[in-house]
């Protein structure tokens, strides 16, 4: 290593001094021109043409000196630079395309493996599933609690463990300032099904979670070290949680990546601050009552399809004995956590592979031109005597120089595509996990750079093996056609291929575009959303609850005026809260029975979103507690329950939270109480002064930013409770994005890919089209000579462009309906042929395409016919 | 005035210790001697004579120094070491054998 690190130094003063000595030769020719009477300027040019070329020089001289490897790997690599410096659009179209094609593929690969491939951090997670609710009508619901206890008791044969699991918020308060917590209620055995050991005290007992056992709860260690100081005499202690006591068990290691089910939708990448067990019995949680996510695993050497077929018995037995038609569905929990992105998954990992070997092409097709150009001036020099090691070494040098520098484009790029996903992409479930895949990186790396050396390695052995005298004579046309028409194969394979990518990118782009844009059935503009948390304790009936949200709602009208502010218990466009219910004096069959969002609101709800009224009218002051009990419909609702007759006056009953049937005094146009991929729901609106809620969003219009709100909002909540927490607050179209954040990854992973590959193809069909008209100089200074005018030529040149393009797009046009079948599940709004997807990708690609090919058709059109012939 | 000849391959080493033999030089004005003794018939450019003069630096036949010029500028002056004149005399030797037998062959013709 010394040695090493010797002969370079030694070499950097011999090649010091060597420089001195030409510069002061070069000068002093100068001086002698100047002294002939020629500018300093003139007598330097002339002097440095007298001289030659330096570095050539510097390089023979040092092979004369019989210089020491490590100083020739120096020189060879500063002149295999000074080659790259030479062709400045090799070197970056190179260059970006390894960047791309190794930073893409690998950040994307990241990602896709990050959050949907690893597996999740639960013992033994692939035999994990999560259990739904399903009627004919509505699909995927949470359970309620007697549907769990049904089902657990019945499926001992399928499942050797079925827990139940609530998202739940709690506010822990006593010392220092009051905190909003969020953590999940679970039966007993949940914590031991998904691998959960306390690393401090102990797991629930299998009778914690009755409704009769002591209230307790075990902590996580991030939560124990922030607030209680890692105090080990916790395990035993009584805490205040929402103003109960609660013994504190057990404390356990918050895994970073542990990611719960929750309800409808799940949790960042944030594990729960605590558990608690669910205390829950039928009679405070009725069947019509559907909130619970249900977990099981599955008994060893049970099949998912062995289970469903047992499921399906199960669910006829429970048909009949409950008189119900609600069946269970199952899923993996992996699928559950994040989608069912099997297909677009397999347009992913199928659109990584892709767009690797689209890169590889183009540096094997660039390498490949640049050498075969070069054979005649490799052949001069191994004519000159340079050795064949020698020129081989120069060109594989020149190759590794150029490798090296792009990998090293790619890595950056791709850090940087990872950092930025992970800030940008937030809402996106286990993102918080994605690290680059080291391996990706290094197989992606490898190949390129493989592929990079063996294309330039090869014709450089060729001509080094000395096949000189056909190659003198043939110069740079010395190209077999068989090598040409692999090179313009590869090309129309990569436009294929960026043609599907464009597709699929724009057909989940256009769905995504159409969705954000799709009917609410309200204005999402300056709107902002903020909400609390009532403990049942402080606020045990309706009165106090009722009054607090009436409190509330006017306080914070004072600020933005009565007609910006209003409450709902569920904000529009997410999962809410669904039930039966029961319309006075109809009589419905088996599956049949009406099912609904359930909303409680203010009476400025509608009017606050600018929601328009049917028929009927809104809810006004008088909708108050002791007052005629009333309710407002959508007119989803109304289609389907209504569809001859108006509801007007009549009667509904829910059956959880009211007493008594309420008079439908209203009908409103839908607005999007469901996720926004959906139709909108039937829904059923009660007025927030008669019906109580301990958990209602304030929605506010404003065109102030969500701190501005956030700030009143605050003061208003000291001014009533100062106990009580501020959450999520957050404008409407941030609500509105998370519900669609997995779309938004799909279609930007896709857009992503489609762009790396119409980058990676324009950039193949320039270095073709370049290298052709290179060779075809000659011709066409010929057909110049022989009167083509310019627009001759460059038809000649975008006839072959236009044809590859076209037979690239029909390639790509079929892959794209096949890719678009994988994807149908993904697309809202427009089918899988969607003529403007297939029409817009395919005339962005011509563009692009013609925009490669510009450079070398200028080039073509303004041959020389004088130049062309004496060109060899 | 004719063209500037071409350099016999292996002459360019000969002459450049001859030219060394009488008097140490630098680079620059050892190619303005070449072409100023052969009477502007030969010329060397630089990128011959740097190599060459590396050539006979690496095999000892000659030395290099660096000195200050007239003009002020480091130059790096080469002159001829004993192992060089030894080469000197054989070359020269046999260059002469060389020169004889072809003229010998050319005037006959």
């Amino acid at each position: 290593m010394l040695l090493r690190l010797r002969a370079v130094f030694l070499f950097g003063r011999m090649q010091r001094e060597m420089d001195e000595e030409m510069r002061a030769h070069v000068e002093r020719a100068a001086d002698r021109y100047m002294a002939r009477g020629m500018s300093r300027a003139e007598a330097t040019v002339a002097a440095r043409r007298e001289f030659g070329n330096a570095t050539v020089i510097a390089s023979d001289a040092r092979d004369a000196r019989g210089a020491r490897w490590a100083e020739a790997l120096v020189t060879d690599i500063r002149v295999a630079l000074r080659a790259m410096r030479a062709t400045p659009a090799l070197t970056l179209v190179i260059t970006l395309t390894l960047a791309l094609g190794i930073g893409a593929t690998t950040a994307i690969y990241s990602i896709v493996d990050g959050v949907l491939l690893r597996p999740l951090p639960y013992r033994a997670p692939e035999s994990l599933v999560v259990l739904h609710d399903v009627q004919r009508t509505d699909r995927d619901l949470p359970a309620s609690f007697p549907e769990y206890v049904d089902w657990r008791q019945r499926t001992t044969s399928i499942f050797s463990d079925v827990g139940a699991l609530i998202w739940h918020g709690e506010v822990l308060s006593g010392s220092g300032d009051a905190e909003q917590l969020q953590g999940a209620e679970t039966s007993a055995n949940v914590l031991s099904m998904l691998g959960v050991t306390p690393t401090l005290g102990r797991a629930f007992r299998a009778d914690e979670d009755l409704p009769s056992a002591p209230r307790v709860v075990m902590l996580s260690d991030d939560l124990w070290k922030r607030r209680f100081n890692a105090d080990s005499t916790i395990i035993g202690r009584s805490i205040t949680l929402t103003g109960q006591p609660f013994v504190v068990i057990g404390v356990y290691h918050a895994s970073p990546t542990a990611v719960l089910p929750q309800g409808n939708t799940f949790a960042h990448g944030k594990a729960p601050d605590f558990w608690e067990p669910l205390r829950l019995s039928e009679r405070n949680s009725p069947r019509g009552v559907h909130y619970i996510s249900v977990i099981a695993r599955l008994r060893p050497g049970v099949t998912a399809a062995a289970a469903s077929v047992r499921l399906a018995a199960v669910e006829g037995q429970l048909e009949k004995d409950r008189a119900t038609t609600h069946g269970i569905a199952m899923l993996p929990l992996a699928t559950e956590l994040v989608g069912n992105l099997r297909a677009p998954l397999a347009l992913l990992l199928g659109s990584v592979v892709l767009v690797l070997i689209v890169a590889c092409a183009n540096i094997a097709n660039l390498l490949l031109a640049r050498t075969t150009a070069r054979r005649r001036e490799l052949a001069v020099r191994a004519a000159l005597g340079a050795g064949r090691l020698r020129v081989t070494w120069h060109v594989l040098l020149e190759g590794i120089v150029r490798a090296t520098i792009g990998g090293v484009c790619g890595i950056l790029l791709a850090l940087g595509t990872v950092s930025a996903a992970r800030h940008f992409l937030r809402e996106i479930p286990r993102i918080s996990e994605v690290t680059l895949d080291v391996r990706a990186l290094l197989i992606a790396a490898a190949l390129s750079i493989a592929t990079g050396m063996l294309a330039s390695l090869v014709p450089a052995l060729r001509a080094s093996r000395g096949d000189l005298v056909s190659d003198l004579r043939e110069g740079a046309r010395g190209v077999s056609g068989g090598r040409d028409r692999v090179r313009h194969a590869l090309v129309i394979a990569q436009i294929a291929v960026s043609f599907t990518l464009l597709v699929t990118g724009a057909l989940l782009g256009r769905s995504f575009e159409r969705l954000t844009h799709a009917p609410n059935g309200f204005d999402p503009r300056d709107l902002v959303t903020a909400s609390t948390w009532l403990p049942d304790s402080r606020y045990p009936d309706s009165v106090s609850q009722i009054a607090f949200n009436t409190r509330l709602g006017d306080a914070v009208a004072r600020r933005f005026g009565a007609t910006n502010v209003a409450l709902t218990s569920d904000l529009p466009v997410g999962g809410g809260t669904s039930g039966d219910i029961t319309i006075v004096g109809r009589v419905f069959a088996a599956g049949q029975a009406p099912m609904v969002q359930k909303r409680v609101v203010s009476h400025g709800y509608f009017s606050v979103l600018h929601a328009r009224l049917v028929s009927g009218r809104l809810f006004a002051a008088g909708d108050v507690l002791g007052a005629p009990h009333v309710a407002i419909v959508n007119e989803a609702f109304v289609k389907r329950w209504f569809p001859t007759e108006s509801p007007l006056g009549h009667q509904i009953t829910f059956d959880w939270n009211t007493s008594g049937p309420q008079t439908i005094v209203g009908v409103v146009a839908d607005v999007r109480e469901g996720p926004l991929d959906q139709a909108a729901p039937p829904a059923v609106y009660a007025p927030s002064e008669q019906v109580p809620n301990t958990f209602m969003n304030m929605i506010v219009r404003t065109d102030r930013d969500p701190s501005g709100v956030e700030a009143v909002y605050r003061d208003a909540l000291r001014e009533i409770d100062p106990a009580l927490p501020v959450l999520q607050v957050r404008t409407m179209s941030d609500w509105i994005a998370s519900g669609i954040a997995r779309r938004r990854l799909t279609a930007s992973i896709l857009g992503a890919f489609a762009v790396a590959a119409l980058l990676l193809a324009a950039v193949g069909l320039y270095g073709v089209i370049s290298y052709s008209v290179t060779q075809r100089m000659r011709e066409f200074g010929v057909r110049a000579a022989l009167g083509a005018v310019t627009g001759d030529l460059v038809r000649l040149v975008f006839t072959q462009v236009a044809g590859w393009i076209v037979i690239g797009v029909a390639a790509g046009a079929v892959a794209g309906l096949a890719a678009g079948k994988l994807v149908s599940a993904q697309l809202y709004g427009i089918t899988q042929t969607d003529p403007w997807a297939f029409g817009a990708s395919a005339v962005l690609l011509a563009i692009v395409g013609g925009m490669a090919a510009f450079a070398p058709t200028w080039r073509a059109a303004r041959a020389d016919p004088l130049e062309a012939l004496h060109a060899d | 005035m004719a063209k500037p000849a071409p350099l016999l391959q292996g002459t360019l080493d000969l002459i450049v210790l001859e030219l060394l033999r009488s008097e140490p030089t630098n680079g620059y004005d050892l190619a303005q001697r070449i072409q100023a003794v052969s009477r502007d018939v030969l010329q060397v450019n630089a990128g011959s004579l740097y190599p060459a003069l590396y050539r006979l630096e690496e095999r000892g036949l000659v030395k290099a120094a660096w000195k200050e010029t007239d003009t002020g500028r480091r130059a790096k002056v080469y002159s001829l070491t004993a192992a060089g004149r030894k080469a000197l005399e054989s070359q020269r030797a046999e260059w002469a054998r060389f020169a004889g037998a072809l003229s010998h062959i050319l005037k006959r013709a």
